[in-house]
Formats: C-alpha cells, sequence, structure tokens
C-alpha cells in the first residue's frame, strides 16, 4: 500500500515537471520561429534598399559552425587516374606544377589548384545505354568515383559530385561529355582525405549577415533570391594544399554567386 | 488482487517513462544552451558533436596544422599573478588558441620596430598586464606571426614576445638579447574576457630577482616530468620496414613510377625526373635536387605571392614534406623551425631540428634543410631518425626553474628545456642558452 502511495507520488511530481520542461521547450520554439521571422521580414527591409527581394517560399537557413578543411594534393592518385586512362605507354612531363601526361589513347592534365583535364577517344559500343550509366563505368573505372559519389546527368554530360562532411563542395565537380569518339573531362577534384585542426577555431556561418553583406557589395541587380545553400568551396591554399572553406551558394533570378561568409563574392 | 499487481507494474512503467522523458528534456536544455564552438577541441561534447552533428564525417581532426614556429612557454600576466603553459605540445596549443584574438591584433597593428632598454623593459614587466610568448630558436617575426595564425611585417628574429596592455606596446628579445619595442593596439576589454577564461599553471616572472632575463617564467609548484627518449634505425627501402616508401616518395612529390636506377648493393635508390633527383638511403637519409628554375615542388605560385608572404609559405611547403616524410615511418615527433638564413647566391636556407610531445630535441646532426630559390625549392636534406619514449627507463625530473634561475652566473641568461643526450638516451634538461 505504501509503496502504491510513493508511485502515485512520484508520478504526479514527475508529470508536472515535465510538462513545466516541456511548456518551457516550447516556448523556446515559439520564440525562436518568431524571431526567425522577424528576422525574415528585417532582411527583406533591409535587401529592399539594395533593390533585391526573396522569393515567397525563401527560408533562411540556420547558423553554422563550420570547420575549414585542408586537403593535400596525391601526386600517387593523379598519376594511377593516368593509369587508368592512358594505360601503361603515357609520357609524363611537367611545368610550374601542372602535370602532363599523354599517350595514344588521349590526354590528361592535372593543375596544383586541383583543376584537370582530359580528353579520351573511345569507340561507342554501346550508345544506347543510360548515359549516367555509362558515365558510373567511366569513372569507377578511372578510380575517379568515390563511395558517396552523386552524378547528374543533362543530354550527352555526366557531372559527378562528392559532399564532403555532409556539405556540398561547390565548385569539386568533374563534367563528363561524350562526344564523336572522344570523351572529354574537367573540373575541380581532390582525392585524399580533407582535415580540420583542431586548433583552429570554427568558421562562424550566419546566412542573414552574408546576404545582406552580399546584397550591399553586388554593383549589378541581383534580382530575386530563390535559395541559400551552404557548403564549401575548393580553393588554392599555397604550395601542395587546397583549402576547403566554408561557403555559401546563393541563387537569384540574375545567377548563381558563391560568396563566403562574410558575403564577398568569390571569384571561382 | 492480479489487478492490483497490474496496476502496479503499469506505473512503475509510466514511472521509468516520465524519468526518461525527463533527462531527454534536460539534455535537449542543456545543449539548446552551450556553444559547441567554445567547448574544448578534445572535450568529449566536441568529439560526440563533429562525429554525429551532419554526419560529419569524410573529415578528419588533425592536432596540429603548419605551425613550424610554436612556443615552448606561454603566460598571461596580471598584477594578481601569472598563467601559463610550458613544454606541453596539447597545453600550449590551447594556450595560443586562447590568446588569440589578443595576439592577433598586437602582431597585425606593431610596425615599426625601435631599441629599448632593459630599465624600461623591467619596469613594464613589473607595472603592467601582459601576454609572455617564449621561443627556444629564434625565429624571424613573421614566421612566428603565423604559427600563431597572424601576420607581421617584422623580420626580426625573436626568442620572446611580450605584449604589454596599458602600455600598447609589443616588446621582442632577439637572438642577440637585444630589445626592440613598437607600439601596437591590444584590447583591454578583450585582454580581460581572455584573463578570465585563461587556466593553466601559476607562474611569476623573475624580474630584477635574479640573473636570468627579466621575462624568463618560473613556473609555481613546478615539478615537470619528462620520458627518457631515443632512436631507432629505420630502413625505407627495406622490404620488410615499416616505413611507407610510397609516402616518403609522396613527401617529395614522387610517385614509384618515377625512373629509378640502384646504387651500392641496393642500399641507395636515386629517384630522377625531368628536373629533379631524389636519393634514398637505408639509414634513412633523403636528399633532393632540382634545377633553380623548375621544379616539382613549388612554395607559391610566381607571381602572385606578396613578399611578406614568400617567407612563410616557404617554411609552410618545408614544413608540409617534413610532416609526411616523419608520417611515412610513424614519428611521433614534429618538425620545428630552427632557423633561416639567405645564402651568397640569394637563396633561402630554412633548417629543422624535430621536437618531442613540445620539447625540442637536440640531436648530433642537423634534422632537415631547405633550399628555396624564390618560389622553387632547389634542395632538401631529411636524417630521418625514429624518436620513441624508452619504456625502460624511468621519467626525469628537470632541475626546478627557481633554482636554475638562482644559478645563473652571467647577466640576462636565458633558461631552456631540451632533450639533450646520444642517440640511445635523450634526457630533458634544463640549462642556459647562448
Amino acid at each position: 500500500m505504501q509503496w502504491n502511495k510513493l508511485q502515485n507520488i512520484m508520478i504526479t511530481i514527475l508529470l508536472i515537471v515535465n510538462i513545466l520542461l516541456f511548456s518551457s521547450l516550447a516556448y523556446n520554439a515559439h520564440e525562436t520561429a518568431v524571431r526567425e521571422q522577424n528576422n525574415l521580414k528585417n532582411v527583406q527591409v533591409v535587401l529592399a534598399r539594395y533593390g533585391a527581394s526573396l522569393c515567397e517560399d525563401f527560408q533562411i537557413p540556420g547558423d553554422a559552425m563550420m570547420p575549414r578543411l585542408h586537403v593535400e594534393r596525391r601526386r600517387a592518385d593523379e598519376e594511377a587516374v593516368a593509369l587508368a586512362m592512358l594505360s601503361e605507354a603515357y609520357s609524363r612531363k611537367e611545368e610550374d606544377g601542372v602535370v602532363y601526361f599523354e599517350s595514344e589513347y588521349g590526354y590528361l592534365t592535372w593543375s596544383s589548384d586541383g583543376y584537370m583535364e582530359a580528353g579520351v577517344f573511345y569507340e561507342d559500343s554501346d550508345a544506347t545505354q543510360d548515359v549516367g550509366k555509362r558515365a558510373q563505368q567511366f569513372f569507377q573505372s578511372w578510380g575517379l568515383l568515390p563511395d558517396n559519389g552523386e552524378i547528374s546527368v543533362i543530354e550527352n554530360t555526366a557531372e559527378l559530385t562528392s559532399p564532403v562532411a555532409g556539405y556540398p563542395v561547390f565548385n569539386r565537380h568533374l563534367t563528363l561529355f561524350f562526344g564523336e569518339g572522344e570523351i572529354t573531362l574537367n573540373g575541380w577534384w581532390s582525392f585524399d582525405m580533407p582535415y580540420a585542426i583542431a586548433s583552429e577555431p570554427d568558421t562562424s556561418c550566419n546566412a542573414s549577415d552574408a546576404l545582406l553583406n552580399f546584397a550591399a557589395k553586388q554593383e549589378m541587380d541581383v534580382g530575386k533570391i530563390e535559395n541559400m545553400t551552404l557548403g564549401y568551396c575548393l580553393q588554392p591554399n599555397g604550395g601542395r594544399r587546397l583549402l576547403m572553406s566554408p561557403a555559401w551558394k546563393i541563387e537569384t533570378t540574375q545567377g548563381t554567386f558563391i560568396v563566403d561568409e562574410t558575403g564577398s563574392e568569390i571569384n571561382l | 488482487m492480479r489487478r492490483q499487481r497490474i496496476i502496479g507494474l503499469l506505473k512503475s512503467v509510466l514511472v521509468l517513462l516520465l524519468l526518461v522523458l525527463l533527462l531527454l528534456q534536460f539534455l535537449t536544455y542543456w545543449l539548446m544552451g552551450t556553444n559547441i564552438a567554445t567547448a574544448s577541441s578534445d572535450g568529449i561534447l566536441r568529439t560526440l558533436y563533429t562525429r554525429f552533428h551532419r554526419g560529419a564525417v569524410g573529415y578528419e581532426i588533425r592536432v596540429s596544422g603548419v605551425s613550424a614556429v610554436e612556443p615552448v612557454q606561454v603566460a598571461l600576466m596580471t598584477a594578481q599573478g601569472g598563467n601559463g603553459a610550458q613544454y606541453n605540445k596539447a597545453e600550449i596549443s590551447m594556450s595560443i588558441l586562447a590568446l588569440q584574438s589578443v595576439t592577433s591584433s598586437a602582431f597585425l597593428n606593431a610596425e615599426s620596430f625601435s631599441s629599448l632598454e632593459e630599465d624600461a623593459l623591467l619596469e613594464m614587466l613589473t607595472t603592467d598586464d601582459s601576454v609572455i610568448l617564449h621561443y627556444f630558436y629564434a625565429a624571424p617575426l613573421r614566421a612566428i606571426a603565423s604559427g600563431l595564425q597572424t601576420e607581421s611585417s617584422s623580420d626580426i628574429e625573436a626568442v620572446s614576445v611580450m605584449l604589454f596592455v596599458q602600455e600598447q606596446c609589443m616588446v621582442v628579445r632577439d637572438r642577440e638579447g637585444m630589445l626592440f619595442a613598437a607600439d601596437t593596439q591590444i584590447d583591454r576589454q578583450t585582454f580581460d574576457e581572455v584573463k578570465s577564461e585563461f587556466r593553466f599553471l601559476g607562474c611569476q616572472i623573475a624580474g630584477a630577482d635574479y640573473l636570468v632575463t627579466p621575462e624568463s617564467l618560473l613556473f609555481e609548484e613546478e615539478s615537470i616530468k619528462f620520458p627518457v627518449i631515443g632512436t631507432t634505425a629505420i630502413d625505407p627501402l627495406g622490404a620488410d620496414s615499416d616505413a611507407s616508401l610510397e609516402r616518403l616518395l609522396e613527401a617529395f612529390s614522387y610517385t614509384s613510377r618515377a625512373g629509378l636506377y640502384k646504387e651500392k648493393n641496393d642500399s641507395v635508390y636515386v629517384y630522377t625526373d625531368q628536373y629533379s633527383t631524389l636519393r634514398l638511403t637505408n639509414e634513412g637519409q633523403i636528399s633532393f635536387r632540382a634545377s633553380k628554375e623548375q621544379s616539382t615542388i613549388v612554395a607559391y605560385e610566381a607571381g602572385k605571392g606578396t613578399q611578406a608572404k614568400v617567407l612563410t609559405a616557404q617554411i609552410s611547403t618545408a614544413y608540409a614534406i617534413l610532416e609526411t616524410a616523419l608520417g611515412a615511418i610513424g614519428s611521433e615527433a614534429q618538425p620545428v623551425l630552427a632557423g633561416t638564413s639567405q645564402e651568397a647566391d640569394g637563396a633561402t636556407r630554412i633548417t629543422f631540428r624535430q621536437s618531442y610531445d613540445g620539447v625540442p630535441v637536440m640531436e648530433p646532426t642537423e634534422f632537415a634543410s631547405f633550399v628555396f630559390y624564390d618560389d622553387v625549392l632547389g634542395a632538401a636534406t631529411v636524417n630521418l631518425s625514429l624518436l620513441s619514449v624508452r619504456e625502460d627507463m624511468e621519467t626525469v625530473t628537470v632541475f626546478p626553474a627557481r633554482q636554475a634561475a638562482a644559478s645563473a652566473s652571467q647577466q640576462n641568461q636565458r633558461m631552456v628545456i631540451a632533450y639533450c643526450g646520444t642517440q640511445d638516451a635523450f634526457t630533458a634538461q634544463r640549462y642556459f642558452a647562448q
């Protein structure tokens, strides 16, 4: 009987505390939603001064703390791609950090900033096959398809992208085009596992700040802002290192812009 | 009776559920009020966050980046006393990070240096709040700034850097013991904010009480112990070697497909490419040579690097090579900048030594040297050795700083700690640097 009473008391107390806590959390969530709505309105007002506006369904992305990621240039992987693409008998030369490979099957160049360009002769034995599947086979055989690689197709062109840490890397993609008896491939790519440095502070990415600074700095009319995505941008970092720095992709009716966390445009 | 038992059981389950719900709500509350950016980088919260937040896989976290120049002692001094870290890589990294907002503006705004008298420094040390950084090897101020994630336009080769808040002044002591000062900007509010969060070991300055330099740091209740370390021979060319030949080649931008010929009964491998030659011996000696005009290794894009950033780009490139090479042999040592000099033909020579967990190792032979012709790496020599803790030997306690300072025989001597000895056993010792 005693235990029964104790249970009733415990249930009552726990229920009260849970309800109080839940109410408080719900109130906080409501406050956040209201704040976000007000923030959106304020951003719209300021943007209007710069001649820009937001699409009706536009939502300001949440703030994020992003680490800067470093990547090493991997010559061995570059050479492995050349071997797979051009076969054993290729010639190799290097100038100012740019490596040129050439054989009777085609050519391939790798630059120190991660940019690659290739042209490979091939016989189109199965032109009826889906472009995406053929592209996947080629990327795989050349050692360019990572586990999380994503291939998108537009007509005869396939684009390979691969997110890092769950975020897209806006300028890290390879474009493969099926031409008449030749495949061309170009774009920025990196192989090695990116790394963050524990002692480096994360970059604070605030969407409202970046958006307003971007609009203020633009000399041309940016039109209507349709979407804003957080991700990374691959950039040379001196010597043999590449840097993936946090960036926003802002899609407007006038075009797509990549800006850094402060809203300054990154020229790719 | 049975009905009552079922009701009792249901109530117990309900109590448990309510408890779990309560815990979850508390956890949510706690996480909502936590700023992850300020969490300790090696703390459990930060580790969990990086592991699970947005599936943050696909990258790894490294302890250090390109910080070839790191202080061996860091302290924040106020009228109430000092607080600092010394000869420990993790603590030094954390203290540098904590001081970043103060050091950044101080280095950026210190432009024109003029000489300073010892008395003036002593007065500032005793009356003003300050940040003190001591380096084992003298390094150009712009390289020191780079290690602190900031910039400087000065080439003074400093062993100590002091930032004074009240005086708004940066003072450096160069390798000859001369003092230089420059006006700078240090925000008092930022300093006070950093001070409230800065929690390391208590310390004091030597001041005028001892013959050592007045800015020497004397840590309270000091009893620092270091393991004895030794070197193990490595054979990167051996078939059963633990060293990765491929990664060693990668360090110098070579691949195993490069032209190879072997010398001296296969004890020396010589790799060649269009512009350079790489020699590796079975004793871990690496020698790289390239033409002055063209090389497979460039420190920066010619024409794009401003003169101010040339040296830091060269140091960073050399450091990255050494980091890869040490990783290839599985070493836990870190390369540390030991000196830079200009050669008669205009080339820049950069030398490195090794340090083990933040303590420099005085090996009998130079660890590595690099010669750059502007953006191009023309030559490099590396003597690889695998430093590791001698588990068969007991840790050594170094001579306490106060007693050491009291035993100084000359004015303005500088106290340091380093691993000294022979290849078999290096023991940590405190001594007076020249």
